[in-house]
């Protein structure tokens, strides 16, 4: 590459580290307009309270609206935010609060156990029996193991890890414990055991003492504020500690439990065996292992899907698409909750910059009245109401040739998101019980809703046209009288806040209760049932009814005797199948009218994320396949109109585009001679010739090499060969060659010249393929090849 | 004989009207870079061709509400005190910047950084500061020589995650992803990954490799030593000097013996131990600065394996 002069490289470039400007906002007092409408953002209690002509800053560019997007991000992100944080907590919290409390119960048992020894030692003593020793022996054995807690915490996942070891420590804190957390960085090899001693003491005392003995923690814990506390050591990621000094800082803190009171919190990602597979059996043998297990990664994931995505009001949405793609990402992908976290507030800030309207989903997140919203949206500038009249959600639909103003049919439709959503929310809360029964998982049902909703097929009775939501509602048919009970009275609970809708499910309820009682009286009056055809559970609706007046005594032997013709295949009752279809039914609107995709409805552009493309673009730096791609399409992303668009090699193209083109030939190894001369050819035909001159002309050492291009097999061996066989050239060597070859008569210097751009090419194009990684140049020795990366 | 930069210079440059529109196509998106940023995300460009000039001209053109600091990935020695000291100083001349008209917040300001503190200390004066006190942070060339190392990328990353840090960091090499778990990349950097080829040509970053391909010339080689020199410390350059002025006062010798050197350079209060001595060597070693050969009397001495002139020039070119 270019060595270059050194005037072309200010000193800056030269530097490791310098400081490119200073805050220039403050030091020219020159203030922006995000600040100015920053500032307007910080006062919006004022705004708020009535003064709505104010609030929007009558501008020509939207972008000056970023300050209020921002503002109306952290507010829908904070939100979001909380609710998973909440969750979490309250997910982790049992086990939390169960390790506090056996490092309570373990120090307490600790202290009586010492108390106890002690007692025994002194009257030992005093009556001279000579047992001291004998004594004395089990009780150090006993005390020198280390009540320690494995913590499980199911998977390979780094960054949820901390999240849980965040939480922990916070709780550990709150309930009077020293905490120090330790992770593999601590436990290198090279650093041997005073890399952990070192962030021990420096957690615990603030300090690294130029010593690491641990007679400065137990002085420090003799101190009157700490005295009595424990210390809960943390190791965060135990497998990958290394096990040497894990096992030498064990035994450590071993001999030192009776003078601090130390508990060990391990980390364990793997399985029970890892730690046995991991300490050698003498530092085993120190600690006093105890269990605790996390909730694995998949259910916490259904417990954040279930409240952010489902059941709470964000004023902030995905599109069923997006919400498939970061499901898919996370089982097949990257399985860990944290991403999933990152990649929703990736689609939230995404959101929030693209669409110039998305600060109004802040203002839907606070306002408590449709009529404050309207008055809001009445009191945005023309411009951005013109902006939502192009929304393709509403784009020459009927609604805006109506008489009126667009501002108005935006804050009813946004408003209505309110109540759409807790709408969406019941209906698949009434699928979800169904699928209870079916055995369907959460995840699987949620993506079969999503996968529908983003299909997009409309319901239907035929068989052809079976979704995985039409099988699952044509579970009704199937159902037994005991399920249908229990699912018509979970939906009755469902549905409290909606009147309508809870009167419709209680009226089926009560049909089928009285028709299943009319039933059960029938059966015992030895009246005829109405057999049809139907499944055999479908008959422990009436077993209920049946067992009751068994308990009462009022149920004839024959009746006894039907019931159990009536469990064979194939018998039914005609209340329970109404009851069934009644159900179904309402099942069925409940679906059509409700349960649609978030970017169904007018205005959803405002607050509906749906782009995937841009999210994983965002989420996946697919470093490969991309920067090969821009080496190989270099005239569509520089919309030239010099290069060849049907693939064709011209001189015209960017010359490492052309070098990577020509490289793709071969196989690992790249001949640089055969690569250079096609580079050459392409470059200008010309010189070709010339090239060839030089060549001859080129010292003898250089020539007579097997030059067997587009062989890779061969010119492996080659290779191989040569390198065997020349000795290595040392930079002294090259020295004295570069001295013996002013004395050798030089190639005709028109011809060196003529090449040389060419060869400055080719060496900047090859340069900028090592750098990119596409290409690794040769070792000493072997300099007459390079090896490719194959992508 | 020209160099191979001095004919690329005279090569009339290809596409430099569409290199320069695809840039200039970026601009767009730099208010939309900037609200990333400040939604807590740490931006990663990547894609071909040098991204140093778009880097630096976005921090110019949108980055002036806080302190902008540059870290060149592509040299081939970073010092992470150095650049955490940096940050550290950027951020606490500007909170004395804030205090200068505010006697209350004046009281708060206590603690300069300084660079005889440890890393640590730096850096949890860093992860103190508030979102309000925020410092941009540009890493050319993140997965370059420089700072390619487990305990850098460690570093950096506990930087990145610090919550007055706002991070903006370039990659070119493909297998870069390879640099980070996912809680580095996921929880502490937190990127947001950007395709921005610029086809811009990697001038810079590709000054500290070899050039393999051209012609060995001891012009190159001089630059090539005289740009290494630079990147290093005052100290190592001095150290450097000590052997270049041996072999240019003794151009017969075969070399210094390593207790020579030693003695020489701590009578100049260079090194105060063989060991710091032997790490300013290695790194002499490591860009092909010296190397080793047996004396006339056997035993092995240091040499720097350039000609006479040619050390003179590159004496001339670094230390005036």
């Amino acid at each position: 590459m270019d060595s270059g002069d050194d005037g072309d490289f200010d000193e800056n470039q030269l530097q490791a580290c310098f400081v490119l400007h200073r805050n220039r906002e403050k030091s020219t007092g020159k203030v922006c307009p995000r600040r100015k409408s920053a500032k307007k953002g910080k006062n919006s209690e004022s705004e708020k309270s009535g003064d709505v002509a104010g609030l929007y800053p009558i501008v020509e560019d939207p972008a000056s609206y970023g300050a209020l997007r921002l503002q109306a991000f952290k507010a829908v992100w904070g939100r979001i935010q909380k609710l998973i944080e909440d969750i979490v907590e309250g997910e982790n919290h049992e086990i939390f609060s169960a390790i506090q409390q056996w490092i309570c119960n373990r120090q307490f048992s600790d202290a009586q156990m010492t108390v106890y020894h002690t007692a025994r030692l002194l009257s030992n003593g005093v009556d001279g029996t000579g047992l001291e020793s004998s004594w004395a022996k089990p009780s150090a054995s006993c005390g020198k193991q280390l009540n320690t807690a494995l913590v499980f915490l199911g998977g390979v996942n780094p960054s949820d890890h901390r999240r849980t070891f965040d939480g922990l420590t916070g709780h550990l804190n709150v309930n009077k414990c020293h905490v120090a957390r330790l992770t593999s960085i601590d436990f290198l090899s090279k650093a041997g055991l005073g890399g952990p001693l070192r962030s021990l003491f420096r957690q615990l005392i603030h300090i690294i003492p130029e010593t690491t003995d641990m007679e400065i923690l137990a002085a420090w814990h003799r101190e009157v504020e700490n005295q009595g506390l424990p210390i809960a050591i943390v190791v965060e990621d135990c497998e990958s500690c290394d096990p040497k000094v894990l096992a030498e800082f064990f035994v450590l803190l071993s001999e030192w439990i009776r003078d601090l009171p130390i508990v060990l919190i391990l980390g364990m990602a793997t399985s029970d065996d890892a730690i046995r597979k991991l300490l050698p059996a003498s530092a085993l043998a120190r600690l006093h292992l105890w269990r605790f297990s996390l909730k694995a990664p998949q259910k916490l994931l259904e417990t954040i899907t279930r409240a952010v995505l489902i059941e709470s009001f964000c004023a902030f949405d995905l599109s069923p698409e997006v919400i498939l793609f970061l499901y898919g990402y996370f089982e097949s992908h990257d399985l860990t909750v944290t991403s999933i976290i990152r990649s929703l507030k990736i689609t939230c800030a995404e959101h929030f910059w693209r669409e110039p309207l998305s600060f109004l989903c802040g203002e839907l997140l606070v306002l408590n009245s449709k009529a404050d919203l309207e008055e809001k949206c009445s009191a945005l500038p023309d411009m951005f109401l013109h902006h939502a009249t192009q929304f393709s959600s509403v784009k020459g639909k009927l609604l805006l040739q109506e008489d009126e103003p667009v501002s108005k049919h935006m804050a009813a439709s946004l408003w209505d998101t309110r109540s759409h959503k807790k709408m969406w929310k019941m209906v698949f809360q009434c699928i979800s019980t169904l699928a209870k029964y079916g055995g369907i998982s959460f995840g699987d049902l949620f993506c079969g809703v999503l996968q529908w909703l983003a299909d997009s097929s409309p319901l239907s009775n035929s068989d052809q046209t079976l979704g995985p939501l039409e099988k699952l509602i044509s579970k009704f048919r199937d159902m037994s009288g005991t399920s249908l009970r229990s699912t018509l009275e979970e939906w009755r609970k469902i549905t409290l806040h909606e009147k309508e809708l809870n009167a419709e499910v209680s009226q089926i309820l009560t049909d089928f209760i009285s028709s299943s009682t009319v039933s059960e009286v029938n059966q015992a009056s030895n009246q005829p049932v109405n057999l049809r055809k139907s499944p055999s559970n479908e008959v422990e609706g009436v077993q209920v009814g049946v067992s009751q007046q068994i308990k009462h005594g009022v149920i004839s032997r024959s009746a006894l005797r039907r019931l159990g013709q009536q469990q064979c295949p194939g018998v039914s009752q005609t209340g329970l199948v109404s009851s069934n279809k009644k159900a179904e039914d309402l099942l069925r609107r409940l679906v059509r009218e409700h349960l649609k995709p978030a970017d169904s409805r007018p205005f959803h552009e405002i607050y509906c994320f749906r782009d995937v493309n841009s999210l994983k673009e965002a989420l996946i730096g697919d470093t490969r396949r991309r920067v090969h791609m821009d080496l190989l399409n270099s005239h569509n992303v520089l919309k030239c109109e010099c290069c060849p668009t049907d693939g064709e090699l011209s001189s015209s193209l960017h010359d490492t585009t052309l070098a990577y083109i020509l490289s793709q030939e071969y196989g690992d190894l790249v001949r640089i001679h055969n690569w250079y001369q096609s580079f050459a050819a392409i470059c200008d035909p010309k010189l070709q010739g010339s090239v060839k001159v030089q060549e001859e002309n080129s010292p003898p050492a250089r020539r007579g090499r097997p030059r067997k291009s587009f062989d890779l097999g061969s010119e492996e061996e080659g290779s191989a060969k040569q390198r065997r066989g020349r000795p290595r050239k040392s930079m002294d060597a090259a020295m004295e060659e570069e001295s013996e070859e002013k004395k050798r008569p030089r190639l005709s210097d028109a011809v060196a010249e003529e090449n040389a751009p060419i060869q400055a090419r080719f060496t900047r194009a090859a340069t900028e393929l090592q750098i990119v990684g596409l290409l690794q140049m040769p070792k000493k020795g072997n300099s007459d090849t390079v090896r490719r990366l194959c992508i | 004989m020209h160099s191979v930069g001095e004919v690329l210079e005279k090569l009339p440059p290809k596409h430099q009207k569409e290199q320069a529109a695809l840039v200039a196509s970026y601009k767009a998106s730099y208010e939309k870079w900037h609200f990333q940023l400040r939604s807590g995300f740490g931006l990663l460009m990547y894609g071909f061709g040098s991204k140093k000039a778009l880097l630096e001209d976005f921090a110019t053109a949108v980055l002036v509400d806080g302190p902008v600091v540059v870290v060149n990935g592509y040299l081939p020695v970073v010092r992470m005190k150095n650049v955490v000291f940096t940050i550290a100083s950027a951020l606490w001349e500007e909170n004395c910047a804030q205090a200068s008209g505010s006697a209350k917040r004046r009281k708060s300001i206590t603690g300069q950084p300084l660079l005889t503190q440890t890393l640590e200390d730096l850096l949890t004066f860093i992860q103190g500061k508030s979102e309000s006190d925020c410092v941009y942070v540009i890493v050319h060339n993140i997965d370059g020589p420089g700072v390619r190392d487990d305990d850098i990328q460690r570093t950096l990353a506990l930087v990145a995650a610090c919550p007055c840090v706002r991070f903006v960091a370039s990659v070119d090499n493909v297998n870069a992803p390879l640099l980070w778990d996912k809680q580095m990349a996921n929880t502490q950097y937190n990127w947001w990954w950007h395709h921005t080829p610029t086809y811009d040509d990697y001038s810079v970053e590709g000054i500290y490799l070899p050039v393999h391909l051209a012609a060995g010339g001891s012009l190159e080689t001089i630059k090539s030593a005289s740009l290494v020199l630079r990147s290093l410390t005052p100290n190592a350059q001095s150290v450097f000097k000590a052997l270049a002025d041996f072999q240019l006062a003794h151009p017969e010798d075969k070399g210094l013996p390593l207790h020579q050197l030693y003695s020489s350079c701590r009578d100049q209060f260079l090194v105060s131990s063989e060991l710091t001595l032997r790490a300013h060597l290695t790194e002499f070693k490591d860009h092909e600065l010296v190397r080793w050969r047996r004396g006339h009397d056997g035993q092995d001495c240091l040499f720097i394996p350039l000609t006479v002139d040619a050390l003179s020039k590159l004496l001339q070119d670094v230390y005036q």
